[in-house]
């Protein structure tokens, strides 16, 4: 059996496919950097947040559920399991006993707005095209290297290293598990309590 | 096949994200980091060669109608504001324009104690207040996390004195409403003052962060078995679309319903 987790260069040529990821590693690249810079005006940063998360959740209609990583089947456990992913991702922060910045009640809805979007965005569409493109590690490596991207406008280049990292993580569960329910509760859990 | 390779990846990746996020605090900190790199009069010393002077704002309150007009004025780096609403200015004596201005300073009364977390800021108008208005004020340094109050003081002789906080719409300030203008910084009253080592600092250095990165390890594959294991479960005879599909063979949508037809 040919191994999966490889990069396919055979597929390189695939210009369909190769013309389906660009277009969405660009078009959310462009909306989380769109939402980035209408929040550095006071007045626009709620709502930023909210159709900037909106967009690009947009994205992930051009995909079926499944190819997203959606499915109800075992919703009870993708959830659970989304709680203990949060968990990885808040121990570094949980160990060390230094909270984050408190959320205002209506940045709290908006983070869940972003944190939802950015996971169909990257995770699911941008995860789905490059998977049917080059395969699973070029879909990992690609959905975190774009990922990483969106964020150099709203994060000091210290913080993008954990950024990357957690793209991967969350990449990675995307593919071992098939699934994007549980990456969206970790993402959530970890930007209301981070 | 994904096989024992998928739960030793989330491992590897999970120990990876635990040693990334350990090089600053709080880790993974998505989406609503400050948009610039906080600017400051006096930078803290391992920021002095990447610090960048703050800017102050200026702006010309209208009036109209004998009052003064409601507005919003913002330094030019967005790290202080005010708010004002109509009438919050007392009108001069021929009606003519008010002048409001914010200025970041480096010499101010004082302290006694509190902690800043931000520049402190000159805030001054042509003629007083007669109405309270609201003061927002980013803060750079999260020393015992996100600082409570905007602290004030009206003269260079005058003594500090708390304003509290208001909600702020804005993540990573602080807002207090005022009757006076003065001085204003945001920051930790005398009592939550860090103490030395506390808050946390590295962490205990190495031997907690990989203590930390195996919990992270083992919390990540133990999430993971179940789902992988109820994805088998239930996958049966279903095909590993897009990884099974050769290159260029469009998927069949079509397939399954013609398997349920043929039943």
């Amino acid at each position: 059996m040919q191994p999966r987790f490889r990069i396919r260069p055979e597929r390189l040529t695939d210009r369909p496919a190769a013309a389906r990821a660009a277009g969405v590693a660009a078009l959310a690249l462009g909306l989380e950097w769109g939402r980035v810079l209408a929040a550095r005006r006071p007045e626009l940063a709620l709502a930023s947040l909210v159709v900037g998360g909106a967009a690009l959740g947009a994205l992930g209609l051009g995909f079926s559920a499944r190819e997203l990583g959606l499915s109800r089947s075992q919703l009870g456990l993708r959830l659970v399991s989304g709680v203990a992913v949060a968990a990885v991702l808040l121990l570094p922060a949980l160990a060390r006993e230094r909270p984050g910045p408190l959320l205002p009640p209506p940045f709290a809805v908006a983070a869940i707005a972003v944190s939802v979007g950015e996971e169909i965005a990257f995770r699911g569409a941008l995860f789905a095209a490059l998977d049917a493109w080059l395969g699973p590690a070029a879909a990992i490596v690609g959905s975190s290297l774009v990922f990483t991207a969106g964020h150099v406008l709203s994060h000091p280049p210290a913080f993008l290293l954990a950024v990357a990292a957690a793209g991967v993580l969350l990449a990675t569960w995307r593919w071992a598990c098939r699934d994007l329910v549980a990456p969206i509760v970790a993402h959530c859990v970890a930007d209301l309590a981070l | 096949m994904r096989g024992p390779r998928a739960p030793a990846a989330l491992g590897i990746a999970a120990v990876a994200y635990v040693l990334a996020a350990w090089l600053v605090t709080p880790g993974f900190f998505d989406g609503f980091a400050p948009a610039a790199p906080y600017h400051w009069v006096s930078p803290p010393p391992d920021l002095r060669s990447s610090n960048q002077a703050p800017s102050g704002g200026r702006t010309t309150v209208p009036v109209q109608n004998g009052a003064a007009q409601a507005g919003h004025l913002s330094t030019g780096d967005q790290q202080a504001s005010v708010a004002y609403p109509s009438q919050s200015f007392q009108v001069p004596a021929g009606g003519g324009p008010i002048t409001l201005a914010v200025e970041p300073v480096g010499t101010y009364p004082d302290l006694g104690g509190i902690v800043p977390a931000g520049n402190v800021y000159s805030i001054t108008a042509s003629t007083p207040l007669i109405s309270p208005v609201v003061v927002t004020l980013r803060y750079g340094s999260q020393q015992v996390g996100p600082p409570s109050d905007v602290f004030t003081a009206e003269t260079p002789t005058s003594a500090w004195r708390s304003l509290g906080s208001i909600n702020s719409a804005v993540p990573f300030t602080v807002a207090a409403s005022t009757h006076m203008l003065g001085y204003f910084v945001v920051g930790f009253p005398p009592a939550a003052a860090p103490t030395p080592g506390g808050g946390g600092g590295a962490g205990g250095g190495p031997p907690i962060v990989l203590l930390v990165a195996v919990a992270a390890a083992v919390l990540a594959v133990l999430a993971a078995l179940p789902v992988i294991a109820a994805r088998r479960r239930s996958a049966g005879a279903e095909p590993e679309a897009p990884d099974a599909r050769p290159a260029g063979v469009p998927r069949n949508r079509g397939g399954a319903r013609r398997r349920r037809g043929r039943r």
